[in-house]
This record gives C-alpha cells, sequence and structure tokens, in this order.
C-alpha cells in the first residue's frame, strides 16, 4: 500500500505505540500528534498529505471534539475521513461524533484485524473520493443539458465512471458523486450480484472482497443483470431513479448510521449518501429502486435572467419618457394591450395635456394590486429612483452608484409628504413631530388626517430595513393610507385591509410595524390598533406618566388576515401623546435593553412639573442623543389643548 | 449573524448566534437552501443566541417561513431570549410559527 500516510492523534504514547505497531507492517505510513494543536499544525502543514485520521477523543488541550470542528471547517481536509477511537459503551460520544461527520469507529483494546480492516475501509473510500475529484475536474458539465434519458451499466467501474458524469451537472459535485457511487454499486453488489452484508464482512476481512464480485459479473444468472438510472431534469431540480435486478434488501435498517453497525467496517454509504450527497433520498418497494434527488438554484444565463420592461403609456411627461427610455438595463415597450409587468402612466389625460409641467403626475402601477401603484410628480430622478426599487432593486442597495445619484430625489419627496405640524390638528391639539433616517433615505413614515369633529387621526410606521426600497414602501404606505375613508373605518379595521393590501404587494420578509389611531380630543381619548411597534405611552400635563398601551400585534403585510385588536387609552386634558418607532428605543440604548431603556425614559419623564414637559423631553432626548445608529427614527408627541 | 446547521433523528436545527438585522439579508438565501435541503421532518430555528432581531431580522424569519410552507412544512422557534423574546412577542410570531 503505497504512500497511504496516516496521522495518529492520541496524548498517551502507550496508545501512539500500539497503532504504530499494529498499521505498519499492513503498510500504511504513521505520522503521530500528542495532541490535538500538534495535531491542527501538522495538518496545516502537511496540506492534503493524510488519507485518514485517527483521532483520541479524550486529550487535554484541544479535544478530539474540538479538533474534528476546525478539521471539518476546513475545505482542504474535511473529506479526509476521521476515525474515532473511542469505547463500546460510550453511545452519547458517538451519536455526538455521527452529528459531527465521523463515520468510522474503533475500540479499544483494539483487535488488530478490525483495526486494519476499518483504516483500510476508510482509506480506500478517500481514494475513491480523490479518484471522483479528479475525474469531476475533467468534465465539462454539458450533461446538464440533458433533460431526461436512461443509463444502463453493469460493473463498479462503469458505476463511478457513471457517478462521475452525473454528478458533474450538479452543485456540491464532489459530495454528489460520492452520493451516486455509493447508490451504483450498492445497485450492483448487493442488488445485482446478492452479495449480501454479512458476506461483505467476511469477504472484506479476508482480502476477497473484489475477486467475489469479478466471479459473479461472469456468472450466471448474475452476469445478465443491470443496473438503469433514469434522469428527469426540470428547473431547480434533478430526479434520479437506480433499479437494480436484485431481490431487495431491508433498506430501512441502512438509512440512517446507527450505534448497531457504527463498528463495522462498511454499510455506512447509504446513510452517507441520503445525509450529504442528496436532497431527498428514498428506497421503494422492497429496495430494489432507489430515487435520488437533488435541488439546486439554476445558474442565471442571459436567456434565464430577463431584462424587465417598462411599458410606457403615451402621453406622459417628456423629461420622464426621454429618462426612462434612456436607461439600457431595462427594455421600454409602448404597447397598448395589457402589460402584466410595470406600467408607467399619465395620471390623467387632462393633466398629462397641461403644459404646467410642475403639475403633471406619473402613475406607476404593477397589475391592479392597490399597494404596487403608486402616483408621483413628474421629476425624472424621483420616478427613475422608484423604477429602479420597483424592477431592479438590487440597483437601488446603498452605497451604489445609482442610489447614492439617485436617493436625494426619494428623500426630499418623502419628506414632502409629512404633514405640516404647524396646521395639522392645531385648533385642539399641538403636534411635534421628530424623524431622522439613518441613510439616504428614511425607512420610517409618520402622517396625520383631520377627520372633522374634533378627530385626528395619526400613523407612525417603520418599514423592514433602511434605505430606499424601504422608502419606497413608506411611499406605498402613505399612498393606501391617502385613499382610504378613514372617517367611517375603526383603526383595527384599517389596519387589516392595509396587511391584506400590502401582503401580495410586498416581497417576503419586507412589512410595515406601525401605529394607527385617532384622537378624538372631546372624548379624551386615542383609539388604536397596533402591528408591532413600541407601546404608546400618554403623560399627563406636568409630564408624569399616566398609562402605556400596547404595541403587540403582527406587523402589517406579514400575515394577511391578522385580526387586530381595537384598544384605547384615556388622554386628560393638557396631557400628551407619544408614538414612535424602535429606533428611538435605539437612541435610548445602543445595547438594545429595550425595557430597561424606556422603563429609564418614563422615570425621567415623570414630575418635571412644566407643561408640555413630555415633548421637550423628548425634544431635549433627540437633539442631545447620539447620531441615529443603526435605525430611522421617528416620534411623534401630540398634546391635547386645555 | 452566523448560523450551523444540525440533523437529529428527523429534525433539522438552524442555531443562529450574533444578531439578526438589516445587515444579514445577504444570508437568508444560503441559510434556507442549507435548511431546505436536508429531507427532515421538521425545522427548528434555535434562537438562543441571538441577542438582538430587529425588523430585517424578522423578516428573514419570514422568508425561511415561505421556503418551509412550499415544502408543506412549519418552523418552530426555540431559545428565545432577552430582547429578541420580547421582539418576536410584540411581532405576534407566534400566531405564524410554533414557540417552543
Amino acid at each position: 500500500m503505497p504512500n497511504v500516510r496516516l496521522l495518529i492523534v492520541d496524548d498517551e504514547d502507550i496508545n501512539r505505540q500500539t497503532l504504530r505497531y499494529c498499521l505498519e507492517p499492513a503498510g500504511f505510513q504513521i505520522d503521530e500528534a500528542g495532541d490535538g494543536a500538534e495535531a491542527w499544525q501538522a495538518l496545516c502543514q502537511g496540506g492534503d498529505i493524510y488519507d485518514a485520521i485517527l483521532l483520541d477523543r479524550r486529550m487535554p488541550e484541544m479535544d478530539g471534539m474540538e479538533l474534528l470542528a476546525k478539521i471539518k471547517a476546513e475545505s482542504g481536509l474535511r473529506d479526509v475521513p476521521v476515525i474515532m477511537q473511542t469505547a463500546m459503551d460510550r453511545e452519547q460520544e458517538i451519536i455526538d461524533g455521527i452529528e459531527a461527520g465521523v463515520h468510522y469507529y474503533l475500540t479499544k483494546p483494539y483487535d488488530v484485524d478490525v483495526l486494519v480492516s476499518v483504516v483500510r475501509s476508510a482509506t480506500e473510500e478517500y481514494a475513491r473520493h480523490c479518484r471522483l475529484q479528479t475525474e469531476l475536474a475533467k468534465r465539462s458539465g454539458a450533461i446538464q443539458l440533458m433533460t431526461q434519458g436512461t443509463f444502463v451499466l453493469r460493473s463498479p467501474k462503469e458505476a463511478d465512471a457513471l457517478a462521475v458524469l452525473l454528478a458533474s451537472s450538479l452543485p456540491r459535485s464532489s459530495a454528489v458523486a460520492m452520493g451516486f457511487s455509493e447508490l451504483l454499486i450498492n445497485a450492483i453488489e448487493h442488488g445485482n450480484l446478492e452479495l449480501n452484508y454479512a458476506e461483505k464482512s467476511v469477504l472484506l476481512a479476508e482480502g476477497r472482497w473484489d475477486e467475489a464480485i469479478e466471479a459473479r459479473l461472469s456468472q450466471e444468472p448474475y452476469c445478465d443483470r443491470r443496473v438503469t438510472v433514469e434522469v428527469t431534469r426540470t428547473t431547480g431540480r434533478a430526479v434520479f431513479t437506480i433499479a437494480d435486478e436484485g431481490k431487495g434488501f431491508d433498506w430501512q435498517a441502512y438509512m440512517d448510521l446507527t450505534m448497531e453497525r457504527v463498528f463495522d467496517t462498511h454499510g455506512r454509504g447509504i446513510a452517507m449518501a441520503r445525509r450529504m450527497s442528496f436532497s431527498t433520498l428514498n428506497y421503494k418497494g422492497r429496495g430494489n429502486v432507489v430515487e435520488a434527488s437533488v435541488e439546486f438554484e439554476e445558474p442565471k444565463t442571459e436567456a434565464s435572467v430577463a431584462k424587465p420592461s417598462i411599458d410606457l403609456k403615451p402621453n406622459i411627461d417628456g423629461d420622464v419618457e426621454e429618462r426612462l427610455r434612456g436607461i439600457s438595463q431595462w427594455d421600454v415597450t409602448s404597447a397598448d394591450d395589457e402589460a402584466s409587468g410595470l406600467v408607467v402612466s399619465p395620471v390623467s389625460q387632462e393633466i398629462s395635456q397641461s403644459d404646467e409641467n410642475t403639475d403633471r403626475a406619473i402613475k406607476l402601477s404593477i397589475g391592479e394590486l392597490p399597494a404596487a401603484t403608486l402616483e408621483l410628480p413628474a421629476d425624472p430622478d424621483l420616478v427613475e429612483a422608484v423604477v429602479r426599487c420597483l424592477i431592479l432593486p438590487e440597483t437601488m442597495e446603498l452605497g451604489t452608484a445609482d442610489e447614492n445619484r439617485l436617493a436625494p430625489a426619494l428623500f426630499r419627496y418623502q419628506s414632502q409628504l409629512l404633514p405640516n405640524t404647524g396646521v395639522l390638528g392645531r385648533e385642539r391639539c399641538a403636534i411635534s413631530a421628530w424623524s431622522a433616517a439613518c441613510s439616504s433615505v428614511s425607512g420610517d413614515i409618520w402622517g396625520g388626517f383631520d377627520l372633522g369633529d374634533g378627530k385626528l387621526a395619526l400613523f407612525v410606521a417603520d418599514m423592514t430595513g433602511h434605505g430606499p426600497v424601504a422608502g419606497l414602501n413608506t411611499l406605498r404606505l402613505w399612498a393606501l393610507m391617502s385613499d382610504m375613508d378613514l372617517v367611517d373605518e375603526a383603526p383595527d379595521a384599517v389596519l387589516r385591509r392595509l396587511d391584506e393590501a400590502f401582503k401580495p404587494a410586498l416581497p417576503t420578509g419586507q412589512y410595515a410595524a406601525m401605529i394607527y389611531g385617532i384622537i378624538d380630543s372631546a372624548a379624551g381619548r386615542f383609539e388604536y390598533a397596533a402591528a408591532g411597534v413600541p407601546h404608546p405611552v400618554v403623560f399627563d400635563r406636568a409630564g408624569g406618566h399616566v398609562a402605556s398601551g400596547s404595541g403587540k400585534g403582527l406587523p402589517v403585510g406579514a400575515g394577511g388576515n391578522f385580526p387586530y385588536e381595537l384598544r384605547s387609552l384615556d388622554m386628560p386634558a393638557g396631557g400628551a401623546l407619544v408614538l414612535f418607532t424602535d429606533g428611538l428605543i435605539a437612541l435610548l440604548d445602543e445595547d438594545h435593553k429595550k425595557a430597561h431603556a424606556f422603563d429609564r425614559f418614563l422615570a425621567n419623564m415623570a414630575g418635571s412639573g412644566a407643561e408640555d414637559a413630555a415633548c421637550k423631553r423628548l425634544a431635549d432626548l433627540i437633539s442631545a442623543g447620539p447620531n441615529v445608529g443603526g435605525d430611522d427614527l421617528t416620534a411623534l408627541c401630540v398634546t391635547l389643548a386645555g | 449573524m452566523k448560523y450551523q446547521i444540525s440533523e437529529k433523528g428527523d429534525t433539522v436545527t438552524a442555531q443562529i448566534s450574533g444578531q439578526m438585522t438589516f445587515s444579514d439579508r445577504g444570508e437568508v438565501s444560503g441559510l434556507s437552501l442549507a435548511l431546505m435541503r436536508v429531507n427532515a421532518e421538521k425545522i427548528v430555528v434555535d434562537l438562543s443566541g441571538v441577542e438582538y432581531i430587529d425588523s430585517a431580522g424578522l423578516g428573514v424569519l419570514l422568508i425561511l417561513r415561505e421556503a418551509a410552507q412550499d415544502k408543506g412544512k412549519g418552523i418552530t422557534l426555540t431559545g428565545m431570549t432577552g430582547s429578541a423574546k420580547e421582539v418576536l412577542e410584540l411581532a405576534c410570531f407566534d400566531t405564524l410559527f410554533t414557540f417552543a
């Protein structure tokens, strides 16, 4: 056995000597390490010279499991088989080892024959792995062009060749090639040639396994039997059905590496293939048919990544049209028929024909979804920014050139949407508002609407994430809120409608944490519904904390049909209501210890004795606080007259 | 955010540690693929090592949930503590995930 080199890692000198004494005569070359650290040094320096590592589990300094974790984390080493030395009765240790990727075990004291045969089995498996790797490197991967087909084979040599060919079309091809090799060889040896597990153990121990295979391959009735492999490849998934002509076997026992077989020299291939090679692996019927599948992401090709297109309707603003037509990252069509993608149209024929460019507006829509329709002023930068956020969001990631160029227009427009606090609700209350963005565009927004009869509707929302895409979602929320009939709908119903509108329109993972409510100044009450925001707080005239509400609720757009609760808080005359996003908490405490930070804030507010104390405290806090760090911030303080 | 995938019996577990925030959004497809390629009956996301989770971190969980739903499976969240637990409870994620 030329050049098969082992690294023996054991802190006991006597154990290392015993192993050397047993293994050297069998032809193995031996290196030794007295602890995990020394072994790691040898592995790092030795590169890929080792064909197996014999590892003692218990060692001072770096123990066996710790070294194992380092080996498995290193791409050049993770495939080298590790043979763990353990006591027969240490079941948990063995289970932990299997979990960590150890497939071979040796018991102390050593039986020389078993020792040699386990080490040989592990090093042969590794040699096969390396051979498959070399073959894989030569393949072009053109087999991925095949969507359906059948292969027929009969010998282990053909099995390995086919394993490499099939795996070359798939990601993680080295692991997959090993898996195919296991399944195909299993189908030949145990299926067609009917050599069973016990016979294999004996033949392996006697060194006659290869001989037995060759004999049966030329013997009736085995010599006429074939293994067929059917391949079906669809988008993102390839299914391989491997059938042999044998009698089948009790496959259930081999799907996992179990304690009963952990010390055997063979019988772990199916469990390893299932675990490391395939997305699914299922034996069928009596066990002579196995179906293995691999799921993958299709590589992006010119054809599969279609350029997005925009349908420009007639009579949109000339500057906007020129801008949108001048960008090569999307195609512009002017089709009159119904388009399924992004449609840019004038808001109305009347406005579009006006000579006053400043009054002109653009409507962007995707299908009929209300949350996917936006009206914007005809500012080319703003329209381009929004179009990019909608159809090429990656070009508006923070720090990209397009983001740097276009985000200011988005930010300006977003700022214009915020209500004028000098006007809103001024007869009944005073509003102070603070907004700060942690990046180019805020993911927070707030709004207010006078509903008449002394009622003021308010919302504060925090869209997932930061930057332009989150900013676009704030515009969508604002548009949806502006279109609603807020006079006749209770806050819980409003959130339900927003949830329904957002769920199909926003990509999964994007949503709005928000609070919406109505201040009834005559009744001295705030009725609201919340969707996963910090709780609203009411203070009295002197700044004393009166009551806290609840911000609990599923964020809007995350569920689609969440039953939001209608809640209310009493507001004393002259008292203040404070609504805010969690950016304020980040400002209060950068360590994110939410409850503590807010409790401290409340304690500081109390008893300051001044009218309008809550707003003053908030203003002090926000202006004196550190710059907004990781989050956008919005805070509202509404003081009731009286 | 860091994660480690392990499989035991019919359960695959993703053990997540560190902070789950906006800056981790690039990790989600890798995590999702790693979790879903294992042919396990149950999917568990262990958040015991998570110190902080923000809205984008919750978004990561929603993306994993959708990938699991595509395979007809649900996700169990375990080990939440401290502010991560508060955030998950505030956002009523117990209506979307099994808390264990």
